[in-house]
């Protein structure tokens, strides 16, 4: 035999008349009859070598991908996945050619998957569809980058039904081979809880006979592991989606992370009727997956519950630089926990929704507190406002806003700034003092004294206050006196003012701001 | 083909002889043999004890060492269907660790083991192979691509702009 010629080189026979991606297909080769003359082996020899010789790109012939044959690189074409597909193909025009059948494809699943928004008609998307259709084709779940999952999406069971062990006669269930199908799933989920304590023991193949969708949920999601963004409403039965997410934010803490969930970078939460909340455990576990960057929440709630603290799994840190809740009642304590867990936090926006939504006090200052412990080397945005003006002991002594090192814009309640409620208390909740807080009594003028300067960061460029009183406006006109020294970066300053009584205040310090350059913005 | 008894006709666990491309003669027990439908196909016609050595001669030694590696690990597997239809292409990328570990091998060796899987017909062993190949692809730029599998462009920048901008929604990132 020729010893220096790679033999089996009668694979790169076909380049001769393909070029650099032979077309010629390499199953059943002329000789796959068992009867091979050597001969005839030995002039394909030959003539490789003389190929060899010719082609000025691999000039000793060695395998690569260029050597496979067409159907061979369809092969691997049909394996690539999504997100690689278009930037394999357009390597060269061979690949371009040959990839038309599956870029085709392609744009179709993006085009029917890429943004699944649940639908409330039963032959729209529903959470039943997506699952089946990704566990009868995985490819599926690497093209859903997001979900929406609005509050009317279709939820087979009856609305009616609060729990998933009262299904009625009437409720829409899912067809028989679905189940099953589904069944075969939970088995493999190592993260879907076999009981749901919410609704008491209920088991998950109890759930999803009676048509929940609620582990349905939990199963399909940690399935998507390319979806960045998530817009869930809390309807139906929500703890099987909850402990799911518990137990994946713990385990993205471990050194074997899991897949699910890395590439989610937004998320958007609500509760779906006007009263009452989602719990601020959602917050918790969304944001340790490991890429997520913004969440918004709409009705968030919630404390601390004592019992079963110390059980609590460690969560991934996160890694969110934006949080905003609006309409929420979450308490300090647990606000401090979602805090606690965040590595550097750029913008806390909270919007107090109060009783409605649930019954944690408002506490501005133990909000504030929290923050300054785990993010003031990273806050840049901070807005905290009461849309529901409540009356709230607020149970957290003043802080200093001068902590903040980076802090560039505050929106802020005027007494949310100015007022210490807790003066000379410790932190207590026995004293009644809220009807200080309501009127303009003779405490008022003490509050006159403050520096505001000495609450602010001198980072700060952005300043908005709302409920201003215009009798205390003086205390805005003395920050302003002191802006080159103690506030240098300051820019814009809008103040929002209660309770006018014509003292022509709001003029004065107008012009204290134009004296030293701030843009000055006023609404009533 | 699972006889029950231990014998030493057991049909399974005969020894058949295989010649490769470069001349070497490679003995194996039948049954990791047949992982390959060729292979199993010219026995059955060959209808002979397998007495005679079978030429594989699009193999050489190395690879076929290689890829009997693979068929022993997998005798048991059940056997492919023979012609799967789209379905089962459309699996993830996810590969078996030992396969995984099988496969980090250099490139050469890795076409050289896709080429005789398809050629020997060993489908379970070229989908590991092509999957392979689409794990080295991924997250990479169409020049990390080309520089990976030394493919060279023959689009003009033009051309590639063209192509670009037409796909744009499908690039996806």
């Amino acid at each position: 035999m020729v010893p220096d010629c790679r033999p089996a080189k009668n694979f790169a026979e076909g380049r001769a008349s393909a070029g650099a991606w032979q077309v010629k297909g390499y199953k059943n080769p002329p000789h796959a009859s068992a009867v091979i003359c050597s001969a005839l082996l030995c002039s394909a020899l030959l003539c490789s070598a003389l190929l060899c010789s010719a082609l000025p790109q691999s000039p000793h012939s060695m395998a690569n991908l260029s050597s496979l044959p067409a159907e061979l690189l369809l092969s691997v074409i049909e394996y690539v996945m999504p997100d690689d597909l278009f930037n394999f193909s357009i390597t060269c025009r061979q690949l371009w050619q040959l990839a038309e059948g599956p870029i085709k494809e392609h744009k179709a699943l993006l085009s029917q998957y890429g943004a699944v928004a649940f639908s409330y008609e039963p032959e729209g998307h529903t959470v039943w569809n997506i699952l089946r259709a990704v566990v009868q084709n995985p490819r599926i779940a690497y093209y859903v980058h997001s979900i929406d999952m609005i509050e009317s999406r279709n939820l087979y069971w009856d609305p009616s039904v609060t729990m998933s062990d009262e299904v009625q006669p009437t409720t829409l269930r899912p067809p028989a081979e679905q189940i099953e199908l589904f069944k075969a799933l939970v088995s493999q989920s190592e993260f879907l809880p076999k009981y749901s304590g919410q609704v008491g023991e209920v088991g998950v193949y109890t759930a999803i006979k009676n048509g929940s969708e609620g582990p349905i949920v939990a199963l399909l999601l940690p399935l998507l592991l390319n979806l960045k963004e998530v817009i869930y409403v809390d309807s139906g039965d929500t703890e099987w989606l909850l402990c799911t997410l518990e137990k994946i934010a713990a385990a993205h803490a471990t050194p074997n992370p899991p897949l699910a969930f890395r590439n989610l970078t937004t998320v958007s939460i609500s509760h779906w009727d006007s009263e009452m909340c989602i719990s601020y455990e959602w917050v918790r576990f969304f944001i340790a997956m490991p890429s997520m960057r913004t969440l918004t929440g709409h009705m968030v709630g919630g404390d601390v519950e004592n019992t079963g603290a110390e059980n609590k799994p460690t969560l991934a840190r996160s890694q969110i630089k934006s949080l905003e809740l609006g309409y929420s009642a979450v308490s300090s304590a647990a606000m401090a926990e979602v805090l606690s867990g965040i590595d550097a936090l750029q913008t806390f926006e909270y919007a107090n929704g109060g009783v409605t939504v649930d019954y944690a006090d408002y506490d501005p200052h133990g909000i504030l507190a929290a923050l300054l412990k785990y993010a003031s080397h990273s806050l840049e945005v901070l807005a905290l406002s009461d849309e529901w003006d409540t009356d709230d002991d607020n149970q957290s002594s003043w802080v200093s806003l001068a902590g903040f090192q980076k802090l560039r814009s505050l929106f802020i309640d005027w007494d949310d700034l100015v007022r210490d409620t807790n003066e000379g208390d410790e932190e207590n909740s026995d004293v009644d003092k809220a009807l200080s807080q309501g009127f303009f009594t003779i405490e008022d003028d003490r509050n006159n004294d403050v520096r505001l300067v000495d609450r602010l960061p001198s980072s700060l460029k952005h300043l908005s206050l709302s409920k201003c009183r215009e009798n205390e406006l003086d205390m805005l006109v003395k920050m302003l006196e002191e802006k080159n020294e103690r506030l240098p970066k300051l820019k814009t300053l809008r103040v929002r003012i209660t309770g006018g009584s014509g003292l022509g205040k709001s003029e004065e310090l107008a012009e204290a701001a134009k004296r030293v350059g701030v843009k000055y913005e006023q609404c009533r | 083909m699972a006889a029950a008894s231990t014998s030493a006709v057991d049909p399974a666990k005969k020894m058949i002889m295989l010649t490769t491309s470069d001349n070497i003669d490679i003995k194996v027990e039948r049954e990791v043999a047949e992982r390959s439908i060729l292979i199993k196909n010219l026995l059955e016609d060959l209808g002979s004890e397998g007495d005679e050595p079978i030429p594989i001669p699009n193999v050489n030694e190395a690879v076929m060492k290689k890829v009997l590696e693979w068929c022993e690990q997998h005798r048991k597997d059940p056997p492919a269907t023979q012609d799967d239809d789209s379905d089962s292409r459309k699996k993830s990328t996810d590969i078996d660790e030992w396969d995984q570990k099988f496969m980090q091998v250099d490139q050469e060796m890795l076409f050289e083991i896709i080429l005789a899987a398809n050629y020997l017909d060993i489908k379970a062993l070229l989908d590991v192979g092509c999957k392979t190949v689409a794990n080295m692809i991924k997250g990479k730029s169409p020049d990390e691509i080309r520089k990976t599998f030394n493919i060279q462009n023959d689009f003009t920048p033009e051309e590639e702009d063209q192509i670009r901008r037409e796909n744009e929604w499908a690039e996806d990132r």
